[in-house]
């Protein structure tokens, strides 16, 4: 009697040996894929900040270019290459009083 | 019978025997393997545990290094981009790698000629592991040098500080060295500002549409009027924003080293002058201040005055007696010195003390001289001082002190940073705010009725003053052939908001100014000229009460 206990505890053990390395095993393969999702993850990130760091690159010297594309001395020297613009003389200037006498209302359009 | 019992017994038990051993071996050495197995898997777990829960740090060399901005921009007021950090190459040498020093710096000197080809090949030759052979090359550059396929030359990539307003603004914004620490300008005065972690860009003062007109005209009237150089500054008065600060020649601050000593020089605020008769009003409104004569006083300016043995000499001889206004609006010497003596050197220095005229400009930037000051103040040189000369200060002294003077009277210390809310401009009362109406409209009459007339802007109010001083001869004394003018202006006159200066060094006399090199022929009209540019662009500008008879004409 006392032999047929021992051998089902010991069998009982077994199983939960059994059971527990079967955890481990599991627990370790989710590891090792939630390592594997983790470093996935740290890669896109890095690829990411990768990309945002050539874009921050690419718009500092669009921004250079820009600059100097739209330097003063650059743009008078294409006005009078190409348009013969010149700049807003004070003559030409009109303050808000000025407009009614600029444009006085014509009889009948008042509504 | 019962000995071969016995016998067949024994053998039978020894032959259980061996079997159990051989299973409790079998069984011993299961057990073994079960335990090592479970103690590799262990070890494993607790490894990935380890790795996956604990070892952020380790990993994180595998990450690119964030692109840090080494040195924040620099803008202008309105947000303009004066000064940026971009990527570079810098080209280095190994010079153990190298096969052929002296052709390999032949071919590079052949490819960037502005390097020496005979420090190069010493420097290929040394008996070293690393040598900087040029920095900051462009990526066209630097494919050019790759192209050449020469052994022991390699890049490393760098920040470089790039200026792509090149030439405008360039005393102003300053520079760097290649180490990418400031050296000069804004850019040394905000060093620190610039170069924290995350540093937000920098705003100066400075309109770039205003700077380039001021420079412009002075490039154009220095080389009309032939002189050594020009400089100029744009102040509001009311915040001492330096809206605009040019000295030309100028020079291009993404080459500084190619450029000579001189032309780095910022005439604006390094060079002291004496500056002439823009002082005067400085005197008057000392003698307005202090109550030592009335507006109504006359002076018999047309007699010859002496002091101290000395003849003072009126350029615009007048043939009557002057009041104060005509005083100023004629220039004269004479009336000048009449009403300094009465101010004293006491009085006259504690005035000029406290505008600012007796110490360097306390502003932001390194590049601000001391004024040159006469050991011993006598009463000659309280005579002397109040119409310029004996007293040399740099253009951006004065205009500050002139634009304290029409600001109701409260001097605001000069910057060259952008104000905001948070940091409001802080003045101090220099004179009484009815002096500084006074002279706001003696200096108006300067302009319309002075010699100051061709800086007037129909619109605009233009207050101003002339000043031609003879620079110090070699031999002592002053040398009449060689001229400082300057005209320092302010406007509008209904508001005063700006206050600027044009100062021309050396000019000459030239046919449409009948051969005459003073400031009303020269420094006045190019002042006239700058304020018809930046008036319609600056805010504050426009003389409402003038504008009002201006556009009369167009009343029905």
């Amino acid at each position: 009697m006392s032999v047929s206990y021992s051998s089902s505890a010991r069998a009982s053990r077994r199983m939960s040996w059994f059971i527990l390395f079967l955890i481990g095993v599991a627990l370790t393969v989710t590891l090792y894929f939630v390592k594997i999702h983790a470093q996935s993850a740290k890669r896109d990130v890095r690829d990411l900040t990768r990309a945002i760091a050539a874009e921050e690159v690419s718009v500092r010297v669009l921004r250079a270019e820009l600059a100097y594309l739209k330097s003063p001395a650059r743009l008078s020297d294409l006005n009078e290459a190409h348009l013969g613009l010149t700049p807003v003389l004070p003559e030409q200037e009109r303050g808000a009083h000025d407009i009614e006498g600029l444009f006085p209302l014509v009889e009948g359009t008042e509504n | 019978m019962t000995e071969s019992h016995a016998f067949q017994n024994q053998q039978v038990l020894t032959l259980a025997d061996e079997e159990y051993r051989t299973v409790s071996e079998g069984r011993i050495r299961i057990r073994i393997g079960v335990v090592a197995f479970i103690f590799m898997l262990l070890i494993v777990i607790v490894r990935l545990a380890e790795i996956s829960l604990f070892s952020s740090g380790e990993h994180q060399r595998n990450l690119p290094q964030a692109i840090k901005i080494a040195r924040a921009d620099l803008t202008d007021r309105n947000g303009e981009l004066l000064a940026t950090t971009l990527e570079a190459y810098s080209l280095y040498a190994e010079p153990r790698r190298v096969w052929n020093p002296r052709e390999t710096a032949e071919a590079l000197a052949k490819l960037r000629p502005h390097l020496n080809r005979v420090k190069l090949q010493e420097k290929l030759e040394a008996e070293r592991s690393f040598v900087w052979l040029e920095r900051g090359l462009t990526p066209k550059e630097r494919q050019a040098v790759f192209d050449l396929g020469l052994p022991g030359l390699a890049f490393r990539k760098e920040p470089k500080r790039v200026y792509p307003r090149e030439n405008l603004a360039s005393h102003m914004v300053g520079f760097t060295n290649v180490d990418m620490v400031g050296v000069a300008g804004a850019e040394r005065a905000f060093n620190a500002d610039l170069t924290t972690d995350d540093a937000p860009s920098v705003a100066l003062s400075m309109d770039l549409r205003v700077q380039f007109a001021l420079a412009d005209e002075l490039a154009k009237a220095r080389k009309k009027f032939d002189a050594l150089d020009a400089s100029g500054v744009v102040m509001d008065i009311r915040t001492g924003e330096i809206v605009a600060m040019a000295s030309v020649p100028n020079f291009n601050p993404n080459n500084p080293d190619t450029t000579s000593p001189e032309i780095l020089f910022n005439h604006a605020a390094m060079s002291t002058y004496d500056l002439g008769s823009v002082f005067k009003p400085l005197t008057m409104a000392m003698a307005l201040e202090d109550g030592a004569v009335s507006k109504t006083e006359m002076f018999p300016v047309q007699k010859p005055y002496k002091v101290r043995n000395k003849f003072i000499r009126d350029d615009h001889a007048s043939d009557v007696p002057l009041n104060m206004v005509g005083v100023l609006g004629k220039s004269s010497n004479r009336g000048t010195a009449m009403i300094a003596q009465r101010i004293g050197a006491d009085r006259q220095q504690f005035h000029l003390r406290n505008l600012g005229l007796l110490t360097r400009v306390d502003y932001e930037l390194a590049e601000s001289a001391k004024p040159q000051v006469q050991d011993r103040w006598g009463e000659m040189t309280t005579v002397t001082v109040s119409y310029g000369h004996g007293l040399s200060v740099t253009p951006l002294a004065l205009t500050a002190a002139i634009g304290g003077m029409l600001n109701d009277g409260v001097y605001v210390t000069p910057t060259v940073r952008k104000h905001s809310v948070v940091s409001p401009a802080v003045g101090r009362r220099v004179f009484r705010s009815e002096v500084s109406r006074d002279m706001v409209d003696m200096m108006r009459f300067v302009v319309t009725d002075g010699t100051g007339r061709k800086a007037d802007v129909p619109g605009y109010g233009v207050m101003g003053k002339t000043g031609t001083a003879e620079k110090p001869s070699e031999e002592g004394g002053y040398d009449q052939t060689r001229l400082v003018t300057s005209f320092v202006a302010a406007f509008p006159h209904s508001s005063p908001r700006y206050a600027m200066i044009v100062t021309l060094d050396e000019p000459k006399g030239i046919e449409g100014t009948h051969g005459y090199a003073t400031a009303g022929w020269n420094a006045a009209p190019v002042a006239g000229q700058v304020i018809r540019r930046i008036g319609p662009i600056l805010p504050g500008a426009r003389d409402d009460s003038q504008y009002a008879q201006m556009q009369s004409p167009v009343t029905p």
